[in-house]
């Protein structure tokens, strides 16, 4: 499958500060760079809990931004979206979580200032209806990607390259990689 | 709308991304074709360009974990396969979801169908596997033998290569490796599955449980297509594996640490015993044939997967450089 013009992922600062779907809904560049920035250490902070390895909190994040590419912060809530980015990458990157953990660990991530709020995803009806929710939402997510989720990560060329520079202080390596 | 961010829960159902995938009313359906192992397949014609295509719904309703990895895999892999006799993913489209209420406990969701839209192919293999002339067995041969190399070459497996899964077109000309459902990028030192391949064209070592494997696991089931070709009915047509490794052992000779090195260790071969010493006499039933092609035939049905030939050799064997 070609990638056209229209699909190709690669665009300029000025194309999304300025034409973005947030932005014509309303959501300035500022406040979407402010999203942008929550939701990645949200991803984060959802997929170091989960013990997912870095690359799958990579591909997270990279799907996570593909799919504001193309829809808008106005009509897509962020923590929902964030949550099905984790759950559609631990798949594709064969570290698969069960969706209810997710959506538990998503959850308490959320609402890790208030307890009472947090325990409410063990009551069987706001699981439920969470769990249908992101199951809905990892079709929105595909369709909005075209089903596009071959990514490339820089980890393998580098960790190849430290090799072959001699590095091998674990400090670096952890620098480099972060 | 002020600008600010959605409330909680929401997700834009209704508003397609313009870039993303194409709806399926893009298609109109024209006849169902089959049943897949997961899904339905329909015959449907693209609106726009007036192209035939086959269209294979994903089975979702059972996908408690949703979005099916092993789909995911193979969507992974069809992309980036490319090649004149590997079957063309050409889109996925969706029909979209829907979110009926507005909050109210009687909510519920739909998630919307997915189909994976390929080239469109006249028939199986299976159709012509028992009535085909020498030379179209060699031209199939051929083809079905360089779509595989391109998978080796591209560390991919597979993994259940028979007569439904190669479709054919182009008045018969044409030959493309389809149904990628099983396939899988494999390394050298993995460890996987040995419950793959359709019995009848399964390798000695995946029946003897073995998970270290390679591909000759793939060349193992041409091996089977190609004498099935020739004979016009299955070479080793097992109903239980029992009975599948006893029908292999009577043609292919029984395995011993002489013949094939290791497998003596493989977790099932302690349950296996001749029942009389058989020897190889793979080539006794195939008196009849070209030599050249019962030649490639017996190489490529060799009990020991290191010693069984590569796709690649095989395309250079005698029996594809002589003309007939």
């Amino acid at each position: 499958m070609g990638e056209g013009a229209a699909g190709s992922w690669y665009v300029t600062r000025d194309e999304v500060e300025r034409g973005s779907p947030s932005r014509r809904d309303g959501v300035g560049a500022a406040k979407e760079a402010e999203l942008r920035a929550t939701y990645c250490s949200f991803i984060r902070d959802v997929g170091l809990r989960l013990q997912l390895p870095q690359v799958t909190i990579a591909t997270a994040t990279l799907l996570c931004h593909r799919f504001y590419l193309r829809q808008s912060h106005a009509k897509n809530e962020w923590q929902t979206v964030a949550t099905v980015c984790v759950f559609l990458a631990s798949k594709i990157e064969d570290t698969p979580c069960p969706l209810q953990r997710v959506i538990i660990v998503a959850y308490e991530t959320m609402y890790r200032k208030d307890c009472n709020a947090a325990h409410r995803i063990y009551q069987k009806e706001v699981l439920e209806k969470q769990k249908e929710l992101i199951l809905v939402g990892e079709t929105l997510l595909l369709s909005t990607i075209r089903f596009d989720f071959n990514i490339q990560h820089p980890y393998e060329p580098l960790k190849l390259a430290l090799k072959k520079l001699g590095i091998f202080q674990m400090e670096v390596k952890q620098v480099a990689v972060n | 709308m002020d600008g600010e961010e959605a409330p909680p829960g929401a997700l834009n159902l209704a508003d397609y991304a313009p870039a993303g995938a194409r709806t399926v009313d893009c298609f109109r359906r024209i006849r169902k074709i089959g049943e897949g192992t997961y899904g339905e397949v329909f015959e449907a014609m693209d609106i726009i360009t007036g192209e035939r295509a086959a269209l294979k719904k994903i089975k979702l309703d059972d996908g408690k974990e949703g979005f099916p990895r092993q789909i995911l895999r193979e969507i992974k892999l069809l992309k980036k396969l490319d090649h004149e006799n590997i079957i063309r993913l050409k889109e996925i489209v969706v029909s979209p979801g829907t979110a009926h209420g507005a909050g109210g406990s009687d909510d519920y969701m739909y998630r919307g169908d997915i189909y994976m839209v390929f080239e469109y192919m006249d028939h199986d293999l299976k159709k012509v596997l028992h009535h085909s002339t020498p030379s179209q067995v060699k031209y199939y041969m051929e083809q079905l033998l360089k779509g595989l190399h391109y998978c080796h070459v591209n560390n991919v497996l597979h993994r259940d290569i028979k007569g439904a899964n190669l479709l054919i077109s182009g008045g018969g000309k044409l030959l493309k490796l389809a149904d990628f459902g099983l396939a899988r990028p494999f390394t050298r030192d993995g460890s996987f599955t040995n419950h793959v391949i359709t019995l009848w064209y399964r390798p000695p070592e995946l029946l003897l449980g073995a998970t270290n494997y390679a591909e000759a696991v793939d060349i193992w089931s041409v091996g089977c297509i190609f004498a099935e070709f020739l004979l016009r009915k299955p070479l080793f047509p097992g109903r239980t594996e029992q009975e599948q490794l006893s029908k292999i052992f009577e043609l292919c000779g029984f395995p011993n640490e002489e013949n094939w090195p290791g497998v003596s260790k493989l977790p099932l071969y302690k349950t296996i015993r001749p029942t009389t010493p058989t020897k190889r006499r793979l080539r006794d039933i195939f008196h009849n044939f070209d030599s050249h092609a019962v030649d490639l035939i017996d190489r490529m049905l060799i009990l020991n997967p290191t010693e069984r030939i590569s796709a690649h050799d095989a395309l250079c064997a005698a029996y594809f450089i002589t003309k007939m």
